[in-house]
């Protein structure tokens, strides 16, 4: 391997991460920055942004890999658990090597922190075979489903004919914009009556009646991640990301939400839209809020992870006309979440039984 | 089947030209990541003809080295 240099994030490396993150994704650089600030910047769990960059001996910065901050509820206790993401390696830097020593020393270091366990919930494929190579664990396969309308099932059936499914598995394929009228019609819905009440569209989080509603609902006793007020509000700041929220009411008490992300980009590989968290005091009303919401927004595809839903939740949708999607990478047991376990064997923070996971999408940034 | 795995992997990464031999580690020595495990995979599937659910695979035991990698897929082989 060349001879980089792999050290902890300082703020005056911003501008060059900023700039290599651009490049290696191809997007905009203030979108970028802006991104890069709220998810290491603003993270409610982790106060200062943890990346490790590689520098190469001119001092330019060839790689980077941060970890967000996650906090999910083990045995009734909060732990903080880094989340792996945005590994970004400049095109000439690339295949050398310095992708694994990226992440050999992003490891030992926060092993050396104290940190016992990372997880990765957003990996594309590279990302996840190169984890695989140095010793995470997959959590399971997540079960992508969607529902497409007669249009989009034609369209992708088209790109996958033209360009092969092997092209469609490695690459994100064209870009496409999502389409705005979907949320617009949701929108123009605001508030209207159910058969159990009533449903109203919003366009931010009401994140203290949200996290009480999660309060109320039974434990069951899987680790999950800690959905309280600053999760929420954080969480659905995503400046790239936009979302619609579904909230079912009843006597002014909130008794469901449903909450809807739009990618303004996608390829063929993903979705436009997808249900990002869906949470009810019961099924019937977790199921009126489906089916408002699909009804209203016309979505012409939309998606979710189905794997960790209850047996209930996943009837509804199939239901509904939710299919397995992704068939490719689910082929590969992918999108998957990976867990890396740093400290002590044996606790119970090191369960890679998928069953014992409460994961849902917007525990990812896919979601 | 060793020759020409040891041939695609040079034309992976030309600077692995003649460095390789039956017993390389190619995946602890990150000899082999990023692209270049992607194209393993590719290159595996191809030869035992399905997919290859990697999450299931103890990468590091199975395809570290050429060697390794030849009995994997004369085992997936036979599995079919």
């Amino acid at each position: 391997m060349a001879d980089y240099e792999i050290i902890a994030y300082r703020p005056e490396f911003k501008d060059q991460v900023v700039a290599l993150y651009s490049d290696a994704f191809r997007l905009e650089r203030s979108e970028c920055r802006k991104y890069l600030e709220w998810k290491y910047e603003r993270n409610p769990y982790l106060p200062e942004p943890l990346l490790f960059v590689a520098q190469d001996g001119r001092g330019s910065i060839v790689g980077m890999r941060g970890f967000y901050g996650t906090c999910w509820r083990i045995a009734g206790q909060r732990v903080v658990i880094p989340c792996a993401d945005d590994f970004a390696i400049s095109l000439e830097a690339r295949n050398t090597g310095l992708m694994t020593a990226i992440m050999r020393s992003a490891t030992e270091t926060l092993a050396q922190r104290g940190f016992d366990l990372l997880l990765n919930a957003s990996g594309g494929t590279v990302t996840v075979l190169n984890s695989l190579a140095t010793g995470w664990k997959s959590l399971g396969a997540m079960e992508p489903v969607a529902r497409l309308d007669r249009l989009e099932r034609f369209r992708r059936a088209l790109h996958t004919s033209i360009n092969g499914k092997r092209f469609v598995w490695r690459y994100a394929g064209d870009i496409r914009r999502s389409d705005p009228a979907c949320f617009a019609r949701l929108d123009r819905s605001r508030r209207r009556s159910v058969s159990h009440g009533d449903v109203v569209v919003g366009s931010s989080p009401r994140a203290e009646a949200m996290a009480q509603l999660i309060d109320r609902r039974p434990v069951d006793g899987r680790i999950r991640h800690v959905r309280d007020a600053a999760f929420f509000r954080w969480r659905f700041d995503n400046p790239t990301r936009e979302y619609r929220f579904l909230y079912h009411e009843r006597n002014g008490v909130l008794t469901g939400f449903l909450v809807v992300a739009r990618y303004r980009q996608y390829g063929y590989t993903s979705m436009p839209f997808n249900i990002v968290d869906w949470e009810a005091q019961d099924d019937q009303t977790g199921s009126e809020l489906l089916k408002t919401t699909l009804a209203w927004g016309r979505f012409p595809a939309i998606g979710t992870w189905s794997a960790l839903l209850s047996s209930d939740k996943r009837k509804m949708l199939a239901d509904c006309g939710f299919a397995p999607s992704e068939l490719d990478r689910r082929a590969r047991g992918m999108p998957c979440v990976l867990l890396k376990k740093l400290g002590p064997t044996g606790t119970h923070t090191g369960n890679v039984d998928s069953a014992a996971w409460d994961i849902r999408l917007i525990d990812s940034m896919h979601g | 089947m060793h020759d020409e795995l040891i041939a695609a992997i040079a034309d992976w990464n030309p600077a692995l030209q003649g460095s390789i031999d039956l017993r390389t580690p190619l995946i602890t020595s990150a000899r082999l990541d990023s692209l270049g495990l992607l194209r393993l995979i590719m290159w595996i599937e191809q030869k035992i003809g399905r997919p290859m659910a990697v999450s299931a695979v103890d990468m590091v035991k199975e395809w570290d080295n050429v060697d390794a990698i030849v009995s994997f897929v004369e085992r997936e082989r036979e599995r079919r």
